[in-house]
């Protein structure tokens, strides 16, 4: 089946290319901000006379291939001036643009009226969505934060695993069935604080991207979604200084260049204090808690064909309560990339990627019991992209990557000498994950677009490796309605090196745009998508001690199809835009964890998940104005997702525990003059489903609860108001530190109160007794009441 | 400003520092179900069959007991003898190496148990008693650790209750309801397992009783069950789930036979 499939995309493939081969000249290069040198990922360069165009990658380079004659171009990017430039084809030719910021346009270059673009209506992706990072800011945001995580949960189809929380779900997939990335590197846990914070400092943030379906080839390895995160490359024209004060935790970033226009650097810093209040709180005064994160990237212009850019990332969490008890776990990414080209038509991006992730767990309650308890993730990723632009009707991309994952599982170690716990370890785990891509975008005629590709994907357990074996070959069976353990029979040891199990994948990817006219269009998308890594998680915070593991013998790749359609439509000359999806999802393989599961220390986790499906659907509904001064956006969700498994529930299909059938949001920024701000964010939400008390009885000297089906019941609807005043000082000039010149300085004051009605929103329901009747009762856990946040930010 | 930064600052923790309040939840309708509760020990008439039933979450009435069932281990007829127990004639030891088959019959369904007796690991005769200064939350006093090793690659057994001078329960704060689970194939096979019961601190003159059971595989996932669950709800805690049954016919509970050792060590002046 598989080969009948690769056989056909081969065919098309090559069809369609052959086609597309015809004389032509070639106008390519980079387009950029004008005042830092950032390429602009996405920026537009359009033709007039033929109403087509191409976006530049994501690297900012772009390549226009036309036959011979005159052309009109238009360069534009969200926030910038348009320009437009007569060009004659008659030769191949370089051309680099910079464009400039609203309000900031040049003599020389010719500037036509500001609307936006109708890309959203044209372009071949759905299901995705972009957000301006200078419109996230003034979104109010849990403690005044910047955080594109909480900005992006307010969109169609992503949705918060928890109040206020950074973890999220898409289209109602699983939490860990998001792919994360920072400039390419997987990031493991995105959150700060047990997910209040993301690890996205916004002063470091380029440009993002989220995808939630029509998935692009070359990303695989996630069932859900794909955010994909670019970090600032530095100011390559003059030294910037920013950042942010506030009640929690600042911020500060430099950057600029090292030689001028040829190599830059930026270097961004966050770190909170709590710490520092807690002493004043009788509640909280033994309590410690602090992250820090740090970005760092420098990049070099090798010449007129080469740059190479290298970045990096580590963030750290620490929580914990005197020396008595801690946890603590931390990201660390490392990217160096190397962007050639080859000719004007022929991009190549050639990537090295490092990323970790680990936990630890501390206990100490005497000088002989106490221990360190932790697990890691590491990975080293060689990646090639080439991206062929044959015409702005025709661009190829192909590639492939290779991973080496290093799973450790966990280890206990005692703290002192005279503790009586013995160290232990759990065995590492390795797998080598692979995958070669290829998509190309086709403009089949002046109406209908398609972009179509595939990727295939390969994972391989790899020795040095302990399995167990199991009588009857598999870990657990479904026996008197419940889930029953196989015995362990014995273990079959493995070589460094021998690999010992194989997975892989064929995953076509299809999407297609049919105009109906220059403002509105209908698109459809399908994906398939195989993940080969699980989160094992049995709580929903992220308190770090949740970890993953591979894809193996016993635990089967999850895979995903799913379908969307949709209808764009734009108005008022395109300021305002329309779209409306619906999709279906079917997700096989899901890792379901079973009642009771054991998931600490264990030594064969596979007995502790099940394998179940799930199906998610539903229809997204979004209306947006990005420009002029009222701006922002409405979004309605209504959905579905529920998952089955053997044991649970009696096999009967139940909601997922962030099934939410309604998701409402409504955005609005106001201007109320060129200084002040002021915006509000709504959120309505069903509430999350949960698991039901019954009954109590005893056994064994206590009262245990009797629970009904799983997530069967629904916690109280979920509403929220966030408001902020954003207060612009104005612009002076000033010498801010002995080491600068007088330069410009610019400050904002950021005023926000999250919860503004201070509902004690439900994160999830408990049993209890009451101490002093004894009674039942059900405790409901809420995290937040109104918080109130106050931020400085300043840049010169 | 400083007034007001601090102002928001301290309202801020407060307002995070609330998080749980009491709510009235729908309880939907379920039919009671019966409750066993069944032991087989190497200690002489230590073995009972105690039987009562579930009651709705909200409701204040006590634990039903049943007293009109029918209930046999093996050959063995287990007798009511009020509150809920039955027991077996006068004496009974449950053996080693032996499985013992239970049968109830209560209002026309049978429900069926079955468990191997295990023999119970060796615990070694070395107790270290340590003494300590008083440290975090522990006061000063003594504390007690033993040596133990699995010598079969398939044990496992159960650390159940700790009791000071026979009187007062102790590490109940760390040890969640007394119970305390060991498996051999978690990496401590073959191996001296040192112990150190979590917080105990006793005096001079102080007797500590010790209780050590064996137990299968099931009553081994059922007291692991039973310790995750008893760490309560909180946004940490695990989803909430049934406790596992090695009862068939659609009662709850668990029945176990069980190699049963007291260890009792004397704190010397």
């Amino acid at each position: 089946m598989i080969k009948k499939y690769f056989l056909a995309f081969i065919i098309l493939f090559f069809t369609i290319i052959g086609f597309a081969q015809t004389k032509k000249h070639t106008i390519s290069g980079t387009i950029t901000d004008s005042k830092s040198g950032e390429e602009l990922i996405g920026a537009s360069i359009y033709v007039e006379e033929l109403k087509t165009g191409v976006v530049t990658n994501s690297y900012g380079f772009y390549s226009l291939s036309l036959p011979s004659g005159k052309y009109n171009i238009i360069f534009s990017y969200t926030g910038f001036d348009i320009q437009k430039k007569q060009i004659d084809f008659s030769s191949d030719q370089k051309m680099n643009i910079e464009l400039i910021e609203k309000n900031k346009q040049l003599k020389e270059v010719v500037v036509s009226a500001d609307k936006p673009d109708n890309r959203n209506v044209q372009q071949t992706k759905m299901s995705v969505v972009k957000l301006d990072i200078k419109e996230i800011k003034k979104i109010p945001l849990l403690l005044g934060e910047v955080d594109i995580i909480k900005a992006i949960q307010l969109l169609p189809g992503i949705q918060s695993a928890g109040d206020g929380n950074t973890l999220f779900t898409v289209r109602g997939g699983n939490i860990d069935h998001n792919l994360v990335l920072l400039d390419e590197a997987v990031v493991y846990n995105p959150s700060h604080v047990l997910g209040f914070f993301s690890v996205f400092n916004g002063d470091a943030i380029k440009d993002f991207e989220i995808y939630k379906g029509g998935i692009p080839a070359e990303y695989g390895g996630r069932l859900a979604s794909v955010l994909d995160v670019r970090m600032k490359d530095g100011n390559s024209k003059a030294y910037n200084v920013s950042g942010g004060i506030g009640i929690l935790s600042s911020r500060l970033t430099v950057e600029g260049p090292i030689v001028k226009d040829k190599s830059s650097f930026i270097i961004s810093g966050r770190r909170s204090y709590f710490d520092v209040f807690f002493p004043f709180s009788s509640q909280l005064k033994d309590v410690t808690s602090y992250f820090g994160d740090l970005n760092v990237k420098m990049n070099f212009k090798l010449g007129d064909k080469d740059k190479l850019f290298v970045s990096g990332y580590m963030g750290r969490d620490k929580i914990g309560l005197n020396s008595l008890l801690g946890f603590g776990w931390g990201n660390y990414t490392a990217t160096g990339r190397w962007n050639h080209i080859f000719n004007s038509r022929l991009f190549s991006n050639t990537s090295a990627i490092f990323s970790q992730y680990d936990y630890n767990f501390d206990l100490n309650i005497s000088d002989n019991l106490n221990f360190t308890r932790a697990n890691k993730i590491t990975d080293y990723t060689l990646k090639q992209d080439m991206n062929y632009f044959f015409s702005p009707k025709s661009n190829l991309k192909f590639g492939g990557s290779a991973t080496y994952h290093i799973y450790e599982p966990g280890s206990i170690v005692p703290i002192t000498n005279q503790s009586a716990i013995t160290p232990g370890y759990l065995p590492k785990k390795y797998a080598l994950d692979y995958g070669a891509y290829a998509s190309h975008k086709y403009n089949l005629t002046h109406r209908l677009f398609v972009e179509y590709g595939a990727r295939f994907s390969v994972f391989q357990n790899l020795g040095s490796s302990s399995v167990n074996q199991y009588a009857n070959g598999i870990p657990n069976y479904f026996e008197n309605s419940q889930i029953a353990y196989s015995a362990i029979t014995g273990t079959t040891n493995y070589n460094s090196g021998t690999i010992y199990n194989t997975n892989f994948g064929f995953e076509p990817r299809f999407n297609a745009t049919y105009l109906l006219d220059e403002t509105s269009s209908l698109k459809f998308s399908y994906n398939r998508m195989y993940q080969y890594m699980h989160l094992i998680q049995n709580t929903t915070f992220s308190t770090g001690q949740e970890f993953w593991t591979p894809t193996d013998k016993y635990i089967k790749p999850q895979m995903a199809d799913q379908i969307a359609a949709g209808y764009f439509r734009n108005f008022m000359d395109n300021v305002v835009e329309f779209s409306a999806e619906i999709y279906y999802k079917w997700m096989a393989n899901t890792v379901e964890i079973k009642d009771n599961a054991n998931l600490q220390f264990n030594n064969h986790i596979e007995t502790e998940i099940v394998e179940g499906k799930g199906r998610s659907y539903g229809i997204e509904l979004f209306v947006r104005k990005q420009t002029g001064k009222t701006t922002g956006w409405l979004s309605y969700t209504l959905s579905k997702s529920e998952r089955q498994a053997d044991g649970i529930n009696n096999g009967n299909w139940y909601s997922y525990r962030f099934d939410r059938t309604h998701y409402l949001t409504f955005v609005l920024t106001q201007e109320l003059s060129k200084r002040v701000n002021v915006s509000a964010n709504f959120i309505y939400a069903t509430g999350d489903a949960f698991t039901p008390t019954l009954s109590t009885y005893n056994v064994v000297g206590t009262t245990q609860v009797l629970y009904g089906d799983r997530n069967s019941a629904r916690v109280a609807d979920y509403n929220r108001l966030d408001v902020s005043l954003t207060l612009l000082q104005k612009k002076s000039e000033a010498k801010p530190l002995w080491m600068f010149t007088k330069r410009k300085f610019e400050g904002s004051w950021v005023f926000s109160i999250f919860n503004a009605y201070g509902r004690h929103n439900t994160f999830t329901y408990s049993p209890s007794v009451n101490s002093t009747t004894g009674q039942n009762e059900v405790l409901k856990y809420y995290l937040f009441g109104v918080v109130p946040a106050i931020t400085y930010n300043f840049k010169f | 400003m400083k007034k007001i930064l601090y102002f928001i600052f301290f309202a801020t923790i407060i307002f995070m520092s609330a998080c749980s309040e009491v709510v009235t939840v729908d309880i939907p309708q379920s039919a009671d179900k019966l409750v066993v509760e069944g032991y087989v020990s190497t200690e002489t008439d230590s073995s009972y069959i105690m039987l009562s039933k579930t009651v709705s979450y909200y409701s204040l009435a006590k634990i039903p007991q049943v007293n009109d069932a029918f209930v046999k281990v093996n050959a063995d007829t287990f007798f009511n003898v009020g509150f809920g127990y039955y027991k077996p004639r006068s004496p009974y030891k449950g053996i080693p190496n032996v499985t013992y088959n239970l049968a109830v019959a209560y209002q026309g369904v049978t429900y069926k148990s079955v468990s191997t007796l295990q023999p119970l690991i060796k615990i070694d005769t070395l107790f270290k008693i340590i003494h300590h200064d008083k440290e975090l939350i522990a006061p000063d006093g003594y504390s007690l650790s033993f040596n133990f090793m699995f010598d079969n690659e398939n044990q496992y057994t159960y650390f159940r209750d700790g009791f000071k001078n026979d009187l007062t329960s102790f590490g109940k704060d760390s040890i969640y309801d007394q119970l305390v689970t060991f498996d051999s194939k978690n990496s401590f096979y073959g191996v001296w397992m040192p112990f150190d019961v979590p917080l105990l601190r006793l005096q001079p003159n102080d007797t500590a009783l010790l209780l050590f059971k064996s137990c299968d595989f099931n009553a081994f996932n059922y007291y692991n069950a039973i310790s995750a669950n008893a760490r309560g709800g909180s946004p940490f805690s695990s989803p909430p789930s049934n406790l596992p049954t090695n009862i068939t016919g659609g009662a709850l509970g668990f029945f176990a036979a069980q190699d049963v050792k007291h260890y009792r060590i004397r704190i010397k002046p």
